[in-house]
């Protein structure tokens, strides 16, 4: 068991010192039944091929995970050392389930999953500086047809 | 990750996330979240552990089919154990470090490379069960510890010939870390906890012992991208107990 109460205070901290007032309105989109939805990845775990750029601290651009990325190609290159990586290094789905999702849509409970995922590093930027990526995101994930995507911090 | 979902969902995305901090996630109010109690770096929970996996997801992409927003829904279960059993937070690292003589301490090359001697068969164990996920710096990991010592050893030098020397060192202490830590956790047997396997390597390998000779050389150094990685990239908050004026 992990709760912000089983962490270092230094961590706990620093965790709960982040800026996090909510943002303005409150964007709720619907769509079609689960069984019908074509669902993406989007990590902030500074995940992607091994041939992609690193990600650099304040890194507000994004990496993308073809949906046919054989796992172990990934590694993770998030700012970030205050979190834990022995997890990752030994079960990719851990952190980016796409076998758990491909499973899930053979299985009739979703509809697809996309051609394409995407990564961001989270860390080094302000809630209102990721904007413009979302933005771009969101185009992507809509010509993909995408209309599910689970978000997956670190 | 509150903020991308509320941007993507305000270009017309329906999204879900998992919550690892709470207290964060309720205060910025994102259109659907998945709180799970489990460590930061494991947001689906267990290692090799498919059906409890699938279960969060399950979870997680059930929040699709709320009538309205914002959602914020807890995660019931604690991480199981994995198939090896429960992680273990009293990691005896059956690895015998060679024993240096005294003046071959302040050497970094040889206690590097004979610490990473001796793990080596670990990590090819690792990489037969098809992990070992490091690679950032596109060095191998020999190479990857000779610039570490070469860093220590040498009041901060550099490695020549790179277009981006200091990158190339932030990226090195990211795979030697992730080396290790693949190293640790591909022997057989209860897996150490993502504590365990921490405190192991900054307070008992070389390599943490190098990295932090090298904390206060990266934060005096005198390209600013080296102090910049120094004080933001270099050592976990929670490991910073184990430097000298401490």
């Amino acid at each position: 068991m992990v709760r912000l109460t089983d962490l270092p205070e230094i961590d706990r901290a620093h965790l709960l010192g982040k800026a996090c007032e909510p943002l303005p309105g409150e964007p709720f989109v619907h769509g079609p039944r689960l069984s019908q939805r074509r669902v993406a990845i989007v990590t902030t775990a500074g995940l992607h091929p091994s041939g992609q750029p690193n990600f650099d601290l304040r890194d507000t651009g994004y990496r993308v995970i073809p949906g046919n990325v054989d796992e172990r190609d990934l590694v993770m290159s998030h700012s970030s050392v205050n979190f834990d990586r022995s997890g990752f290094q030994q079960d990719v789905n851990v952190v980016f389930p796409l076998e758990r999702l491909r499973e899930l849509a053979e299985a009739g409970e979703i509809g697809s999953v996309a051609d394409c995922h995407y990564a961001l590093n989270g860390a080094g930027w302000e809630p209102h500086e990721i904007e413009p990526t979302a933005a771009e995101l969101a185009g992507l994930l809509q010509r993909d047809k995408v209309d599910a995507a689970v978000l997956v911090p670190v | 990750m509150s903020a991308v979902g509320h941007y993507l969902e305000q270009h017309g995305i329906p999204t879900a996330g998992i919550s690892l901090v709470r207290e964060n996630t309720a205060a910025m109010r994102p259109p659907r979240a998945l709180w799970v109690p489990f460590p930061l770096g494991r947001p689906f929970g267990t290692p090799h552990a498919p059906d409890f996996q699938r279960e969060v997801l399950r979870a997680l992409l059930a929040l699709f089919e709320r009538p309205s927003g914002p959602v914020l829904e807890d995660f019931p279960d604690d991480a199981p154990p994995g198939p090896d059993g429960e992680e273990t937070d009293a990691l005896v690292c059956p690895v015998s470090f060679p024993q240096m003589p005294q003046e071959l301490i302040s050497e970094w090359h040889v206690r590097l490379a004979e610490e990473q001697a001796a793990l080596a068969p670990w990590h090819a164990l690792a990489e037969q069960q098809g992990r070992a996920a490091e690679g950032v710096s596109a060095l191998s990991i020999q190479e990857a510890l000779a610039v570490l010592a070469n860093f220590v050893a040498e009041d901060g030098a550099l490695p020549a010939g790179l277009a981006e020397p200091a990158r190339t060192l932030r990226n090195v202490a990211e795979d030697v870390r992730g080396w290790y830590a693949a190293a640790i956790t591909a022997q057989p047997g209860p897996k150490p906890s993502p504590v365990a396997v921490a405190d192991w390597f900054w307070g008992e390998t070389a390599a943490g012992a190098a990295l932090l000779a090298a904390y206060p050389i990266c934060l005096a150094h005198v390209d600013p991208l080296v102090r910049r990685i120094g004080e933001t990239q270099w050592l976990p908050r929670a490991q910073r107990h184990r430097l000298p004026e401490n």
